[in-house]
């Protein structure tokens, strides 16, 4: 009899532990990652941890990552064509939502988003790239557009952070009295000397003026003052000696390099200056960073912000989409982003995580940032074959001398109605 | 001095001046980037002319344990070795029969095969795409020697075409004579006399093929599957948003260099030998 009941519990026992594995039993899946970054580079480090931690937490996921590096875009494009699975890629944001995005391969993350995850964000950085309320993109890193610059330099040259464009070109024939040069450009980087129109023309009109101006098919979007003046004020920055005579010849990062030799006070770039100088400036450089400043009559904020985001994307046709987004959540939360800041090095786009210490200013701006818009104006993002061909040549030559600020309005009047022409 | 003499001598003054100032302009970068590979960044930017005080050998051995420039050397070596030899084990023949062969359809043979030279790379990119990846051999390092092979037999045709014309006639008609087979003929009398001509497509072959780029891009998605020029790329495009690491840079331009100028030192002769007698018809 002992026998017989011993056997019973026995079966008794197996039927139960059978009934809690069916109930708790999920399917394995591997998500399969492409990513921007390299595999030694800092952040793909920090990804590494994070997808170590989700799978020690969630058993059934792990991860197969293809480390492509910044092509990551085009050989995804060239994968999907040749039918190889991938769930969840990342990417520049903007060059994501001017290209994937675009194209409707991203899979719409909204309904698996939880509550949590769309509040963990800071201002309008969810919002951003988000399709009339859907969201595509998942932005896990953060950039801001500001002026970065060495603040010991600023303190011996006797100057200080300008509150307004008038008082940033004073700080400049500061800064050359003192035997520096207050600001560098890259002669050869169109997208980031743009910078000094998009910002200006968005503090006289707001956040969203540049597209706008683009948006008028009739190209009269360009004749508004605003866009003549914002040309001629970041020719303006010549004429005040803000930048050395011989930095149209910079080729990138020779201008930037100049930074961490001492010799310049500061660039208008994004946050990722501070990482990119940091082989050349060591780890005990003094960074800081100000708003582009206000500048007078003008309805945009000196708060509003430019950035530059990176995020992932969950492709449509991924075999584990929603196993996907659950990782998503996972990545905006507080531990994943500590790991991105200490690891990375990089800013994060949750509310009250720190950023590195050298990017203090950033986060501070990020967190005060009282309008975003993408980096340029987010004419990119919308409409990049006209931003490549047409807006950072023509700028380029204007804002290095080869043409007038009235030239460069009239040819931006010209191009947009010939665009608009031969894209109804 | 007569006046011809004083001509000949300042046309040749002139030849070695334009000839030398390009041979110093070359090893100056050369001996520069070797240099630069052994700086600190800060230094590379500091005193971009200035001789490394401390060198940076960890350049080095960053660049080849950190960023896998040791991976991406045996996969550029194994797919350029087997590209090479592959191409030449078709080549050879193929241009020997096309220029000492007699038969109908030779001479528009001949010109189908040289019309490929005449095709851009990047026209290929979708075709060449969509087959390999048809055939299983997309993201493949045999897909990407396949791929080589294809595309420079017509280059090595045409070149060895040159070369097999130029050899006298009287040589095979003697091997003839003697009892040897059309093949006895090109194995034992042409191919030995035709071997500066080889060494020298095999040499240009392996250049331009360690140096390709936009193929490999296009073919080739794993990292651990990069040749040294995807290596290279990865390297500068990691400059944004990381930190900028260009004396590595630079020490993995070296790397990359190193195997062709052994080459070329070594070979040189062999090279400039098989030229000068493929020019001659």
């Amino acid at each position: 009899m002992p026998q017989k009941s011993s056997r019973s519990r026995l079966a008794a026992l197996a039927v139960c532990a059978g009934a809690v594995v069916g109930a708790n039993q999920v399917h394995a899946s591997e998500l399969v990652f492409w990513s921007v970054w390299n595999e030694p580079e800092p952040q793909a480090v920090a990804l590494r941890k994070i997808m170590s931690a989700y799978s020690q937490k969630h058993p059934e996921t792990s991860f197969k990552v293809v480390w492509n590096g910044r092509q990551n875009q085009t050989k995804l494009r060239g994968a999907l064509q040749a039918g190889i699975p991938v769930d969840l890629m990342d990417a520049d944001a903007d060059q994501l939502a001017g290209g994937l995005q675009m194209d409707g391969l991203g899979y719409d993350l909204t309904g698996e988003l939880t509550g949590e995850t769309k509040s963990a964000f800071l201002p309008g950085v969810l919002d951003l790239y988000a399709v009339k309320g859907h969201y595509i993109q998942f932005p896990y890193i953060y950039n801001t557009v500001n002026f970065w610059y060495n603040k010991d330099l600023l303190k011996k040259v006797g100057g200080s952070v300008p509150a307004t464009f008038d008082e940033l070109l004073s700080l400049c024939r500061t800064t050359r009295k003192a035997g520096k040069d207050a600001l560098v450009i890259e002669g050869n980087v169109g997208f980031y000397n743009v910078l000094y129109f998009s910002n200006y023309l968005e503090r006289l009109k707001g956040s969203g003026a540049v597209v706008k101006a683009f948006e008028d098919k009739s190209g009269a979007g360009w004749s508004d003052p605003a866009v003549l003046a914002a040309a001629k004020a970041s020719r303006a920055v010549w004429d005040a000696g803000c930048i050395a005579a011989d930095a149209p010849g910079f080729q990138y990062p020779a201008g930037q390099q100049t930074i961490a030799q001492g010799d310049t006070l500061g660039e208008l770039v994004a946050s990722w200056l501070p990482t990119e100088l940091s082989e050349s400036t060591g780890k005990d450089f003094s960074w800081g960073a100000f708003n582009f400043p206000a500048v007078a009559d003008g309805k945009g904020k000196a708060t509003d912000l430019e950035v530059g985001l990176l995020s992932f994307m969950v492709l449509k046709n991924s075999a584990h989409p929603k196993e996907a987004a659950s990782f998503l959540n996972d990545v905006i939360g507080e531990d994943s982003q500590k790991i991105l800041v200490a690891e990375g090095g990089v800013g994060v786009p949750r509310r009250g995580v720190a950023w590195p210490a050298a990017l203090a200013d950033g986060q501070t701006a990020a967190a005060n940032a009282t309008a975003l818009s993408p980096f340029g104006g987010g004419l990119t993002t919308a409409y990049p074959e006209f931003t490549s061909n047409v807006l950072h040549p023509e700028f380029n030559k204007m804002f290095l001398g080869k043409t007038t600020p009235e030239e460069f309005v009239s040819t931006l009047v010209a191009k947009t109605k010939e665009y608009w022409d031969s894209h109804k | 001095m007569r006046s011809s003499q004083i001509v000949s001598f300042l046309k040749r003054s002139a030849s070695y001046l334009v000839v030398g100032f390009w041979s110093i302009f070359s090893v100056f970068f050369v001996l520069w980037i070797i240099l630069a590979s052994l700086k600190k960044t800060r230094d590379l930017f500091g005193s971009p002319w200035s001789l490394p005080d401390n060198p940076v050998f960890g350049n080095y051995v960053k660049t080849w344990i950190s960023n896998r420039f040791g991976d991406y050397f045996l996969n550029s070596f194994i797919v350029v070795n087997v590209s090479v030899v592959s191409i030449l084990l078709v080549s050879v023949p193929a241009a020997y029969v096309l220029s000492r062969g007699n038969f109908r359809g030779q001479r528009a043979l001949s010109n189908f095969i040289a019309s490929g030279m005449g095709v851009p790379f990047p026209l290929l990119f979708v075709p060449l795409f969509v087959i390999m990846a048809t055939l299983r051999l997309i993201d493949t390092l045999t897909g990407l020697t396949i791929v080589y092979v294809a595309l420079s037999i017509p280059f090595t045709i045409y070149v060895l075409e040159g070369f097999f014309s130029s050899l006298p006639s009287e040589l095979e008609s003697a091997a003839i004579m003697d009892g040897c087979t059309d093949f006895e003929v090109f194995r034992w009398v042409m191919l030995p006399l035709a071997a500066p001509g080889i060494a020298t497509v095999a040499i240009l072959n392996f250049i331009g093929l360690w140096n390709e780029y936009q193929l490999s891009l296009v073919l080739i998605n794993s990292p651990e599957k990069r040749t040294l020029s995807l290596g290279i790329y990865s390297l500068i495009t990691s400059m944004q948003y990381s930190g900028g690491d260009w004396a590595g840079l630079f020490a993995g331009v070296t790397i990359v260099m190193v195997p062709t100028i052994a080459l070329f030192i070594a070979l040189s002769e062999k090279m400039i030998s098989g030229i000068t007698m493929g020019g001659v018809k």
